[in-house]
């Protein structure tokens, strides 16, 4: 990303290109070379994978011990499910914990049929079981088109234990209080266990998952899903029915993972209420939350990491030494193997939060470019050199010095470059500029407030001498800056006293002897939420000047004001600066700013245009600002 | 009033206490941080464990072995967050909730593995047998208990988030955390102390628990996951609607089991809660949030 | 109230909007009138995007209406106005940071009524040809806008600047009637802002109706004959740039009332 970077003033475009080159087949259609441009490698192209992963399983199937076999059907069968909740939540970004329940209807529902003989003949139960999975999709999407987020999954929530209650009542009634027995697939006179042959017909399944929704993810169905799940109102805003695809995407995952259900009833040829639990819909959430939310390959990889690890860490505890871990391990094993996804989980979003087949790529990906985006530290522009900083005669440092400062955040939006700035002690000095000129950037920066989001910060920002560039603001606060932000400078259910009292550990009533904040002694018992804009912005400058701040920084506190009021504010702020304090206004309001301050920077399009007393800057500022320095 | 139905109105009274109590540190928990606690189970299950551990292995008066356990249960949970959540700050709802779905497990897992999956039953510490009765409403002394400690710890916690100066600076951290850090409030510091209360409701119920019935694994589990229902009905974020949902669900689902039979009393909770989620998501007293395009 | 003649693609009367307590939209009124480029501005918290959000459906007014081409729009879901024919692009680009490029200019093409999971499963080819034929249309206007080879870059990996270009070809994609730009400069340096200037140099060489909310006051009087002005919610007044910003009650809007009397 920082390849472009070296940026001088004549660079015309801005345009960064990314480091990793693209790599899809649709960039390669047009580059006619070698082998690449055969007819008949065109044809093939697309099967190939599929080629290989048939020939893979076919293979492993025939070489595989009837044990790993066994595993390897549950993973297939995990793999498909996962794959169907992917639709919902890694494609368009709905929370479910549904999965165990949507599951469970596919399992009761084949171990119904297939008692049936009229209703028994393969593939019919499988197929009823997705018709089935897919209007109870229908069902639990209509909650979605109301709800968000986490109360959608309590909804889902909800579903199982109806369907758990459902099965539970089902097997009391018919009593088959320990499972329902599904009879054993059968595709005319064959017969499938668990084994080669159900290994191969289940990997036939998982590629046909694949191959739909793989078509449509590729397709409109899922670049809306990606908006939806990006920004829902966004999404609609540009013409994305959201309720059409969402329910378009519950009915296709209940499909899926209902058949998945379907599958697992015939694998284990019995089906029980007491499998589907929520831990059981968690594991699958656990799953692509594993192999990394939003595709399919992660799915999988989720699934075989999940299903096996348990045989993995019992073969593994066998090997080891008798006595003390392997003792403790061996004793413990049943609850180390069911807490180990926990853990895994845990540790998977604390270190490789994208999921595991992300996490790889993107690190063999890193590999590969090692060295092609070295020179970080050295392309910095010698901007400095252009434009020496102003001497001021006197050794003391200022309050606050910002040099070259360049502030671009990770979306690409560039807010600040090049910046000067120099605040002297005990002086009001006001940055001037309109919406958008990246005066808020620059104070946000200056507080700390960007340290902690995805921006990058270039430059140095000294507090008295000390750089403070990337602090977060409860450190830059420590060290003496506060910040009155532009809104939400108030916390609208503390009271006012309480407003106070979070301010000093002491006793608070001094500060309201002074004159100028008189107003709130009336206001005390109300909550923050209660009061004027001008109240507020009083409120906020009281508890900031309790904090004794080296720098007070205030952001457009004229906003949303009266004039009456902005008059009050502006005798406040004034009244701060002869007791001593140090303030740093960033103001759209040019009027208001250029009475109040003893020094005016004008900033435009994020750098800053002009500097020096109000006097001289006030005919510099206007509203067309044609200020050519 | 039929013998069964005081029963069942006293036995909501009960379970409504047991509701309430984790409920609000579920609330606090998430207007200080944003997390979605699903843990609430596996650590309610855990301060069981340890009051049980306490009281009949070390051999401590009961009071003592209760103040021991809720007082270990917050240590932990200051812990839970300085060890995981405190690395998630700023991650996506899902995320978090996914973390504790995890920390649930894993919470279970190391409870199991110490204590063992077998349902412990205390001697009675507290005497089960009726008490006092309003009409034919009995109500035992260990049941009396139960209400008491959490109607008082809910007081004591509403008492502190407005009266002391840590409450204040949580209830700041709730409203704005990036406010609250500009205010040189100790967020994380906050953050610790939240999961160390709600850790500690968990492990109140757990104790009133196992005191009034056993430490049993699954039934705090479940007990656990109904907190939702219950938490869901007063509105997420709101002191005031915990204490109503509380009671309102156990009400309901006393009066499913009378009416319907025990089976039916979990079902009806939680189609109580879908119903809530679809006529009114925010539940009674929840606020609601704005999304800017 | 009558609706408007259906010569006038864009037509809003006595737009109010009420949030809570707080009147961000009062009274607001405007024409577009063919093939021209119309320019609302006003400080920060004018209400600017609110009115955007209003005509494009994101928010409902809480009275008045809005007619598109004679044809009463205010009151329909967003999908539905915009199915319509009127696009609109986002001031702030982070709601898409997954989106490659090229797909998310595809994300403006709204086959909708053709597209469906049916559709993609069972008639395969039918909508890979439908898909082939989207994307040669939105790589000529990546093209046009000169970001044909960032087409398969991410979005969130590129500059805002590129951003918001991207963003207009991919609501250009949609064939608008007419085009509402939101804030196109925000997020922007100076250098920027050129780039930005051209792509909509070029949606108004295409004749598309279009309303440009800005800040920046150069830049919607380089784009714009007649622009709107908005304060506090109330507009202050409609006329030509130059006899606008000459206006005292204008200057007060943006320069502010002095501190003191």
């Amino acid at each position: 990303m920082t390849t472009g970077e070296n940026t001088l003033e004549g660079q015309a475009t801005n345009v960064e290109v990314p480091p990793e080159a693209p790599a899809s087949g649709a960039s390669t259609a047009g580059r006619p070379s070698g082998l690449r441009s055969s007819k008949g490698y065109r044809l093939l192209a697309p099967f190939l994978p599929w080629l290989a992963g048939a020939l893979a399983l076919v293979v492993f199937a025939n070489t595989a011990s009837p044990y790993v076999l066994l595993i390897s059907g549950t993973v297939l069968i995990y793999a498909i499910s996962a794959i169907g909740l992917n639709v919902v939540m890694g494609q368009a970004g709905l929370v479910s914990i549904g999965n165990a329940a949507l599951m469970a209807v596919g399992a009761y529902t084949t171990a119904i049929l297939a008692k049936e003989e009229s209703w028994s003949a393969f593939p019919l139960p499988i197929i009823i079981s997705g018709v089935i999975g897919g209007l109870l999709g229908l069902l639990i999407a209509l909650p979605a088109l109301r709800l968000r987020g986490i109360y959608l999954a309590l909804a889902t929530l909800a579903l199982q234990f109806f369907v758990v209650f459902a099965g539970d009542r089902y097997q009391a009634e018919s009593g088959l209080l320990s499972g329902v027995p599904v009879p054993p697939l059968s595709i005319g006179d064959r017969y499938f266990v668990p084994g080669r042959d159900f290994v191969l017909l289940l990997g036939a399944f998982l590629g046909l998952t694949i191959l739909v929704v793989r078509a449509m993810s590729r397709h409109a169905p899922g670049r809306m899903w990606t908006a939806i799940s990006e920004s829902e109102l966004a999404a609609t805003a540009i013409g994305v029915n959201a309720a059409r695809w969402k329910l378009a995407a519950f009915v296709v995952s209940s499909a899926i993972i209902a058949v998945s259900g379907s599958l697992f009833a015939y694998y284990n040829q019995i089906v029980s209420a007491e499998t589907f639990t929520i831990e059981f819909a968690v594991v699958f959430i656990i799953i692509l939350i594993l192999g990394g939310m939003g595709t399919m390959s992660g799915a999988i990889v989720g699934s075989v990491i999940v299903v096996s690890l348990p045989y993995v860490l019992t073969r593994l505890t066998g090997t080891l030494p008798s006595d003390g871990i392997g003792e403790w391990l061996s004793n413990n094993i049943f609850y180390v193997n069911n807490g180990l996804y926990g853990l895994l989980v845990l540790v998977v979003l604390l270190y490789m939060p994208q999921g595991v087949v992300p996490s790889v790529t993107g690190l063999a990906r890193r590999l590969a470019h090692r060295g092609a985006d070295q020179p970080r530290s050295s392309d910095r522009p010698a901007r400095s050199a252009a434009r020496p900083a102003v001497a001021k005669g006197d050794d003391k440092p200022a309050v606050l010095e910002v040099e070259d400062l360049d502030v671009m955040y990770e979306t690409g939006a560039r807010a600040v470059s090049g910046l000067h700035l120099r605040v002297e002690a005990n002086a009001i000095v006001a940055v001037l500029g309109r919406n958008g000129a990246g005066k808020t950037s620059t104070l946000r920066a200056v507080s700390g407030f960007l340290g902690t989001e995805q921006v990058r910060l270039r430059g140095h920002i000294r507090l008295e001498g000390k750089d403070v560039l990337g602090s977060s603001p409860g450190r830059t606060a420590a060290a003496g800056l506060v910040l009155v932000p532009e809104r939400d400078k108030v916390f609208p259910s503390l009271t006012v006293e309480e407003h106070l009292r979070l301010a000093t550990s002491g006793d608070y009533r001094p500060v309201l002897e002074k004159p100028h904040f008189h107003r709130l002694r009336e206001r005390l018992d109300q909550p923050a939420g209660l009061l004027s804009g001008g109240e507020r912005q009083l409120l906020a400058l009281a508890t900031a000047a309790m904090l004794k701040p080296r720098l007070l920084m205030v952001d457009e506190f004229t906003l949303g004001l009266a004039p009456v009021m902005i008059q009050e504010v502006a005798r406040v702020i004034r009244g701060l600066r002869d007791e001593g304090m140090t303030v740093l206004l960033v103001e759209q309001n040019a009027a208001a700013a250029l009475e109040l301050a003893d020094h005016v920077y004008l900033m435009e399009g994020g750098e800053v245009v002009a500097e020096g007393t109000p006097a001289e800057m006030a005919d510099r500022v206007t509203m067309t600002s044609e200020v050519t320095s | 009033m039929s013998n069964e139905l005081a029963q069942a109105l006293s036995g909501a009274l009960v379970l409504g206490s047991l509701y309430a109590v984790v409920g609000i540190g579920f609330v606090i928990l998430y207007k200080a941080t944003g997390v979605i606690n699903f843990a609430q189970g596996a650590l309610m299950l855990m301060g069981g464990f340890i009051f049980f551990s306490l009281h009949e292995s070390a051999g401590l008066a009961w009071p003592l072995a209760m103040a021991g356990a809720v007082l270990i249960m917050f240590v932990i949970g200051a812990l839970i967050y300085l060890g995981i959540f405190r690395r998630l700050v700023g991650a996506e709802e899902f995320t978090l909730v996914i973390a504790t779905l995890g920390l649930s497990v894993c919470v279970l897992t190391v409870s199991l593995i110490i204590w063992g999956p077998g349902t412990r039953t205390l001697p009675e510490t507290l005497s089960r047998s009726e008490l006092f009765s309003i009409g034919n409403l009995g109500f035992s002394s260990v049941e009396v208990f139960s209400i008491v400690t959490a109607l008082v710890v809910v007081a004591v916690l509403d008492l502190a988030l407005r009266r002391t100066r840590i409450g204040i600076q949580m209830r700041a951290v709730a409203d704005g955390p990036l406010l609250a850090s500009l205010s040189r409030v100790n967020v994380h510091a906050m953050s610790a102390i939240a999961w160390g209360i709600a850790s500690f409701c968990a492990a109140v119920a757990g104790v009133a628990y196992t005191m009034r019935l056993s430490a049993d694994p699954a039934g705090m589990h479940a007990l656990g996951l109904l907190a939702f229902p219950a938490i869901l009905l007063g509105g997420i974020d709101s002191v005031r609607g915990v204490l109503v949902g509380g009671f309102l669900l156990a009400l309901a689902q006393s009066s499913a089991a009378f009416l319907l039979g025990g089976e039916w009393s979990e079902v009806v909770a939680y189609a109580l809660m879908l119903a809530v989620l679809v006529v009114r998501p925010r539940g009674f007293f929840g606020s609601r949030q704005a999304v800017r395009l | 109230m009558s609706t408007t003649d259906q010569e006038t693609p864009l037509a809003v009367r006595g737009a109010l909007l009420r949030f809570g307590g707080i009147l961000a939209l009062n009274d607001v009124n405007f024409d577009v009138e063919p093939g021209e480029t119309f320019g609302i501005i006003g400080p920060n918290g004018a209400g600017k995007t609110a009115l955007l959000n209003c005509v494009s459906g994101v928010y409902r007014l809480t009275e008045g209406n809005v007619d598109f081409f004679g044809e009463r729009i205010s009151g329909l879901p967003p999908h539905r106005i915009s199915a319509k024919g009127l696009g609109r692009t986002f001031q702030n680009m982070e709601h898409f940071r997954r989106f490659k490029v090229l797909e998310y200019v595809m994300l403006g093409r709204m086959h909708e009524a053709r597209a469906s999971v049916f559709a993609s499963v069972f008639a395969w080819p039918y909508m890979e040809r439908l898909e082939r034929e989207e994307r040669s249309l939105a790589m000529e206007l990546l093209e046009e806008l000169g970001l044909a080879h960032l087409a398969q870059a991410k979005l969130s990996d590129l500059p805002y600047g590129v951003q918001k270009r991207v963003d207009i070809a991919r609501a250009l994609l949609g064939r608008p009637k007419v085009l509402l730009l939101d804030e196109p400069t925000s997020g922007t340096i100076t250098q920027e802002r050129t780039e930005v200037s051209r792509a909509i140099d070029m949606v108004s060489a295409r004749g598309v109706p279009t309303v440009l909310v800005d800040h920046d006051v150069d830049f919607v009087s380089r784009h714009c004959a007649r622009v709107l002005v908005l304060s506090y919610g109330k507009q202050v007044g409609v006329g030509s740039p130059a006899e606008m910003l000459a206006r005292p009650d204008v200057i007060e809007t943006f320069l502010g009332t002095p501190a003191t009397s």
